[in-house]
C-alpha cells in the first residue's frame, strides 16, 4: 500500500482580482512518487504548488500533510517549509541576492543550522550541480541556465521531503536537462518526493510513473504515463501531444515488430526490446 | 553602472580581503578631506591611480575617460569659487567688466587649487575601492562595521533588483528597435515612455513574485546568508597602515 504524503481536498483558490485559478482539486501525493503534473500554459500548475507550500491560502477546501491539515500559522508554516521546497520556474523571480553562495546559503541558514554545517551543504550542492566554476561569480552575470542551476541548488540545499520543480528543464542545454534529469533519479531513490510541472510530454513519459493532467483550473486526468498518453481525446482537450517514442512504438506496434504491452520509454529501452 | 561592476568582478584583487581594501582607500580618502594638505593630496592621488592601473583590470585610457567626468563637473562648478567680482582690480587676472573686476585673486586661486586637488584624491580613493571591491564585498566589510542590518538587506536587494530591471529594460529597447521602434524622435520618446511604464509594472510584479520566493524558503524578515572569506595577511595589513600613518605625519606638517 502506497503511503499518502500530502492530501488535497476540494482546494479552490481565487485570486484577489476574482479569477479562479484552481477549482475543487482533489489530489493525493503518495511518498516516493515521480508525479508530472501537466497542462497548458495558465492551467494552475504554479498557484496549485504556492497552495503546497503555504505560500497561498485555499480560498476552501484544504490540504493535509501527513494526515494533518496544514497549520497557517508562523510556527506551522515554518515546519510545513522545511519539509516542502519549491523551485520556481523562472530564476530572476527566485535569485535575490548578487553572489551565488549568498543565495544558496539563504535557505539552511532560515532552517537554523549553524554556520559550519551550512558552509559544508552549500560546498556538497554545488559540487553535485557544478556550480562550484562559478560560485564567486555576481548572480547577474550568469547564463540563463547556470541561473536555473542555482536555483534548483537553492531548494536541494534544504534536503526537503518534498521538492516541487516548476519547469526545471527550460533554459537548460541539454548536457545540463540531462544533469538535472540524473539528480531528480537520484533524488527519488533516496527517498524523497517529486513534483515537477511540465509541458514536454517527452520528459513526462520517460521520468515520471504518474501522471496528473490540469486543465482550465480543474483536474481532467490522473493516472501512469502509459494510460494518459495512449487516451488521445485527453491529450487533444488538455492541449498536450503525446511523446515521440509512444508514437513511434504504436506504429511498431501496428506493423506487428512490437508487442501491445511493451512501453520502451527510451531510445536504449527501444532497441534493447528490438532485439 | 554595469561596466564598473564588470571591472570589479575581474579585478586581479578581488579575492584579496575587502576590509584591507576598505581600509586603505577610505583611510586615504579620509586623510584627504580631513587635513587638506595639497602636497599629500597629491601623492596620495599619484599612489591610487598608480594602484588603480596596477591593481584594477583597466587600461590607463579608460581611467583618464573615467577621470574625465567628474573633472568637467568640477571644473564647472568651481568656476564660482575661481573668479570673483569686486570694484578693485585683482592681483592675478583682472578683466574690467561694467563698473567693477572681475577677476582671480592669490587667495581665491589657492583656495580653488587645493579644492580641486582634494576633491581629485577623494575620487582617485573611490574609484580604487569600486573598481577592486564588488558591492557584495562590500556589504560584508559594511556588516563587521555593524551598520544598521536593515540598510544593509535594502542594499542586498536594490542591487540585485538593478540588474533584473536593467536586463529587463535592454530586452525591451532591443525588441523595441527590431521593430524600427526608433525610427523617429516622436516614436523614441513614445517607447520610452511606454518601456518606463511596462518597467514599473514588472517590477512591482517581479517584487511580489520574489517574495513569494523567498517566503518558500522560510524568510523571517532577516537575511542571513555565507559570506566569501578572504583573510588578509599581517605584512598587508602592517604596509596599510604605515602608509595612512606616513600620510597622517606628512600632513601634520
Amino acid at each position: 500500500m502506497k503511503e499518502i504524503l500530502m492530501q488535497v481536498q476540494d482546494l479552490s483558490y481565487r485570486y484577489e482580482d476574482q479569477t479562479l485559478a484552481l477549482d475543487k482539486i482533489n489530489l493525493n501525493i503518495y511518498r516516493h512518487q515521480r508525479l508530472a503534473i501537466m497542462g497548458s500554459n495558465g492551467s494552475g500548475k504554479s498557484t496549485l504548488f504556492l497552495n503546497l507550500n503555504g505560500v497561498y491560502k485555499p480560498t476552501s477546501g484544504q490540504i493535509l500533510y501527513e494526515g494533518k491539515p496544514l497549520d497557517y500559522s508562523r510556527k506551522g508554516l515554518l515546519s510545513l517549509r522545511k519539509k516542502v521546497g519549491i523551485v520556481f520556474q523562472e530564476p530572476d523571480n527566485q535569485l535575490f541576492c548578487a553572489s551565488v553562495l549568498g543565495e544558496i546559503s539563504f535557505g539552511p541558514f532560515n532552517l537554523g543550522l549553524d554556520e559550519a554545517t551550512v558552509r559544508n551543504r552549500v560546498t556538497q550542492i554545488c559540487d553535485t550541480l557544478s556550480i562550484t566554476p562559478f560560485l564567486d561569480k555576481p548572480t547577474h552575470f550568469l547564463s540563463g541556465g547556470q541561473k536555473k542551476r542555482v536555483s534548483i541548488a537553492d531548494i536541494l540545499v534544504m534536503e526537503p521531503e518534498l521538492l516541487i520543480l516548476d519547469e526545471p528543464f527550460s533554459a537548460l542545454d541539454p548536457k545540463h536537462a540531462h544533469m538535472i534529469d540524473n539528480i531528480l533519479k537520484q533524488l527519488t531513490d533516496s527517498g524523497i518526493t517529486v513534483i515537477i510541472a511540465t509541458h514536454h510530454a517527452d520528459q513526462a513519459y520517460r521520468w515520471a510513473d504518474r501522471i496528473v493532467v490540469l486543465n482550465h483550473s480543474h483536474v481532467l486526468a490522473d493516472g501512469t504515463p502509459q494510460e494518459i498518453f495512449s487516451n488521445k481525446e485527453l491529450l487533444a482537450a488538455a492541449n498536450l501531444e503525446q511523446p515521440t517514442l509512444m508514437k513511434v512504438s504504436d506504429i511498431l506496434k501496428r506493423k506487428g515488430i512490437l508487442s501491445e504491452c511493451d512501453f520502451p520509454k527510451t531510445a536504449e529501452e527501444l532497441e534493447m526490446l528490438l532485439k | 553602472m554595469i561596466l564598473l561592476d564588470k571591472l570589479a568582478y575581474s579585478s586581479p584583487i578581488r579575492q584579496k580581503s575587502p576590509a584591507l581594501k576598505t581600509l586603505f582607500a577610505a583611510g586615504s580618502l579620509t586623510i584627504c578631506v580631513s587635513f587638506r594638505h595639497s602636497l599629500v593630496c597629491l601623492l596620495i592621488l599619484c599612489c591610487m591611480a598608480v594602484c588603480t592601473l596596477r591593481f584594477a583590470n583597466l587600461s590607463a585610457k579608460r581611467y583618464l575617460r573615467f577621470l574625465t567626468g567628474p573633472f568637467l563637473f568640477l571644473m564647472l562648478s568651481s568656476v564660482a569659487i575661481l573668479f570673483f567680482f569686486s570694484s578693485s582690480p585683482q592681483d592675478l587676472i583682472s578683466i574690467p567688466c561694467f563698473s567693477g573686476y572681475l577677476g582671480i585673486s592669490h587667495t581665491s586661486f589657492s583656495h580653488w587649487y587645493q579644492l580641486m586637488i582634494v576633491a581629485f584624491s577623494s575620487i582617485s580613493c573611490l574609484y580604487f575601492l569600486i573598481l577592486t571591491t564588488p558591492i557584495t564585498d562590500l556589504l560584508t566589510v559594511l556588516r563587521k562595521l555593524h551598520c544598521p542590518w536593515l540598510l544593509l538587506e535594502l542594499m542586498l536587494l536594490i542591487y540585485r533588483a538593478i540588474f533584473i530591471l536593467l536586463d529587463l529594460a535592454d530586452a525591451i529597447q532591443i525588441s523595441q528597435n527590431c521593430r524600427l521602434g526608433n525610427h523617429s524622435f516622436r516614436s523614441k520618446l513614445s517607447g520610452m515612455g511606454q518601456m518606463l511604464s511596462v518597467l514599473l509594472v514588472r517590477s512591482l510584479k517581479k517584487s511580489s513574485l520574489l517574495y513569494d520566493a523567498m517566503e518558500s524558503r522560510l524568510y523571517d524578515g532577516e537575511i542571513r546568508v555565507l559570506e566569501e572569506h578572504h583573510p588578509a595577511k599581517k605584512q598587508e595589513w602592517i604596509f596599510c597602515f604605515i602608509w595612512l600613518i606616513v600620510c597622517t605625519v606628512l600632513s601634520l606638517f
